[in-house]
């Protein structure tokens, strides 16, 4: 099978997989104790006036037919509107919220991932060595480290003492760049506006920091343990036999070969990222979706919540379908 | 002379102690001679065909002894005047072909990075050397592009061997090339081996446990036995008369197909734990002429009409 044939297959085989996440969502909302309705306009009001409110919201219909009626809203993009907040569109309030959590998750991602495999590479190279201990030790450490106190330690330093970076926000005020995707970042370069994208990579570089650090001693690990496999196998060896030189054998051979179980991991991460991201949101007061969530969580907002899942999901399964596609061009194994 | 090996010794530092891989091994290679290193698994022959590259893995090291290509003793080489040696003077043949090639990288790649990592030639001319170099082990161009997971286990050992000519190499040491394979391969790959030392003048070193298949092709055998070099001489004499008794029931395990019904025959005991070998010869506990001597002392090395032996047979 060619490359393009597998991603072909591959991106049908989502379809099916899609489906499956929407109708378990719709599930498991349905199933949940807890009368939306109730939890709108409280437990005293009138039955006549819940009766209308649940006809106006359509769930008086059979469970199928509100089904269909679920499949068919998504797929016109409609997430409907908040149950709490003045109905507000739902799929606007995540659009507000979202890119700020991709770009930290995109941040911390790339900082957990060059600190993993710097430390990981040398820990690998140096196996059983003092500076193979040392990184070992790092992990460990910065596996443990609890994010807010890292987080306000690093804002202590770089932001009170060196004052060097701002220690919250996504932005200046004002530099905001007109929003196309809604990263700041690359709406800055799309604009061409060189203050705001140094403001917002200022913004961005402590609290992606501090989740970096503490995910890259996972990386370290992984990165250690896969390059020392690699280089005792068979054909590590042939290459030496073959006079290759060390760069050679390590950045084009060994390297190549022990990133392909860490691609797994690294898209696993990421999706965990995209949720777990609260505690760095929180430290940085970052306008994402995790504060969000969680505040509309409290307030029992079933058709944000709903949304939320739903859009959450749709990225998950696009993930890993990247992850997928990556997977089989590194790896040809994969293709046929 | 091409290749002098002289009183090399190996060792091993694991946890559990020393372990002494070849112990006092010497021999020469002359240009386009076939030699046959043969032994039981764990005998120190393969660590032997890694010592004469150098490239023993840790934690062993050469700890006495020299290599000497051309007269230039490969042991006191830095890593960068070895890896000039290596690939393209002395090129290697590995005995899994499943696992010795890099499974991202296409086989036609692997053949041009091998070229031109000693040779200062344009991407082109690498690949047209490559492909050329394909078509003369006998697979077919069209191949080039494919991943080794694509290839037989035999096709796979052709590239090796391409790999291995590529730079025109004056020895070859082949570990083990067949034993992953079936005999029917086995064969054609053999075949190979004779055709690319007659057409190249290539000296090989066949690394092995079948002594039969030595036979076929060596011109001369070494026979190792727990890291000792026991008996060296012509392939013929070998065959027609060989000296040391571990050679002898060698040659008598080697199965006759023309008779029926035969039993198998084998060697009794095994090979001794490295760790702790026994006193005296090593292969004193399995050998059928034992003397009290042997578990005393170690037998001397003797020259029994310009043939080698490590026996105390052979006198003092």
């Amino acid at each position: 099978m060619s490359l393009r044939a597998y991603v072909i297959t591959r991106i049908f085989l989502t379809i099916p997989m899609i489906l499956i996440l929407l109708t378990l969502v719709f599930l498991v909302m349905r199933v949940l104790p807890g009368n939306p309705v109730i939890a709108m306009v409280g437990m005293k009001a009138s039955p006549k006036y819940i009766k209308q409110l649940e006809h106006q919201l359509g769930l008086d219909k059979p469970l199928w037919l509100q089904y269909v009626d679920y499949l068919v809203d998504l797929m016109r993009g409609d997430f409907g509107r908040s149950m709490i907040w003045g109905k507000r569109i739902v799929i606007q309030e995540i659009m507000d919220h979202f890119p700020a959590t991709l770009e930290l998750t995109i941040g911390g991602f790339l900082v957990s991932v060059l600190l993993g495999l710097l430390t990981g590479m040398i820990a690998g190279i140096r196996s059983g060595g003092k500076l193979d201990a040392s990184m070992r030790i790092y992990s460990i450490v910065v596996y443990s480290l609890f994010i807010p106190l890292l987080g306000m330690m690093l804002q202590l330093v770089f932001g009170v003492w060196l004052r060097a970076l701002p220690v919250g926000g996504r932005i200046d005020p004002g530099l905001e760049p007109p929003t196309v995707t809604g990263l700041y970042i690359v709406d800055s370069i799309l604009a061409m506006r060189l203050d705001s994208l140094l403001s917002a990579l200022a913004h961005l570089a402590l609290p992606s920091f501090t989740l970096g650090l503490v995910l890259s001693g996972i990386y370290t690990r992984l990165v250690r343990s896969s390059l020392m496999e690699v280089l005792g196998q068979d054909f590590i060896r042939a290459c030496r036999a073959r006079g290759l030189s060390g760069r050679i054998i390590l950045f084009r051979h060994a390297l190549k070969n022990a990133l392909i179980p860490i691609l797994t991991m690294m898209g696993l991460q990421f999706a965990l990222l995209l949720a777990g991201a609260v505690l760095t949101e929180t430290t940085f007061s970052w306008p994402g979706m995790g504060t969000f969530l969680v505040e509309r969580i409290t307030y029992r907002d079933f058709t944000t919540i709903q949304g939320s899942i739903v859009f959450y999901a749709l990225f998950v399964a696009l993930i890993s379908l990247v992850v997928d596609i990556v997977y089989a061009y590194v790896d040809p194994r994969i293709r046929y | 002379m091409l290749l002098e090996v002289e009183d090399l010794h190996v060792h091993y530092y694991t946890k559990r102690g020393v372990v002494k891989a070849v112990e006092g091994v010497s021999f020469n290679l002359d240009r386009s001679e076939v030699m046959g290193i043969v032994g039981e698994s764990g005998s120190g022959k393969s660590t032997l065909g890694l010592a004469i590259m150098n490239l023993v893995p840790s934690p062993g090291k050469i700890v006495k002894g020299s290599v000497k290509l051309d007269g230039k003793d490969l042991t006191k080489m830095s890593e960068k005047e070895l890896k000039e040696i290596r690939g393209k003077e002395i090129a290697m043949v590995f005995q899994d072909p499943m696992t010795s090639l890099d499974p991202l990288m296409r086989i036609g790649d692997h053949i041009v990075e091998a070229i031109m990592a000693h040779e200062k030639i344009s991407k082109e001319e690498a690949k047209k050397r490559a492909l050329e170099l394909l078509d003369e082990v006998g697979i077919s161009k069209d191949r080039f592009n494919d991943y080794p997971h694509q290839l037989s286990g035999g096709m796979r050992q052709r590239v090796m061997i391409a790999m291995a000519v590529s730079l025109n190499p004056k020895l070859i040491i082949a570990d083990e090339p067949t034993t992953a394979l079936d005999v029917i391969v086995q064969d054609q790959i053999m075949d190979l081996f004779s055709r690319l030392r007659k057409e190249f003048g290539i000296a090989i070193i066949l690394i092995s446990h079948d002594l039969a298949l030595e036979l076929e092709v060596a011109d001369k055998i070494a026979v190792m036995y727990a890291s000792w070099l026991m008996e060296l001489s012509n392939a013929s004499d070998i065959a027609r008369e060989p000296l040391h008794p571990y050679t002898k029931e060698l040659l008598k395990a080697i199965p006759n197909v023309e008779l029926e019904d035969q039993e198998l025959l084998s060697i009794p005991g095994s090979p001794p734990d490295l760790h702790e070998p026994p006193p005296g010869c090593r292969f004193n506990p399995r050998c059928l002429n034992k003397m009290p001597i042997c578990e005393e002392k170690e037998p001397p090395a003797k020259i029994v009409s310009g043939r080698f032996v490590k026996c105390w047979l052979y006198g003092r």
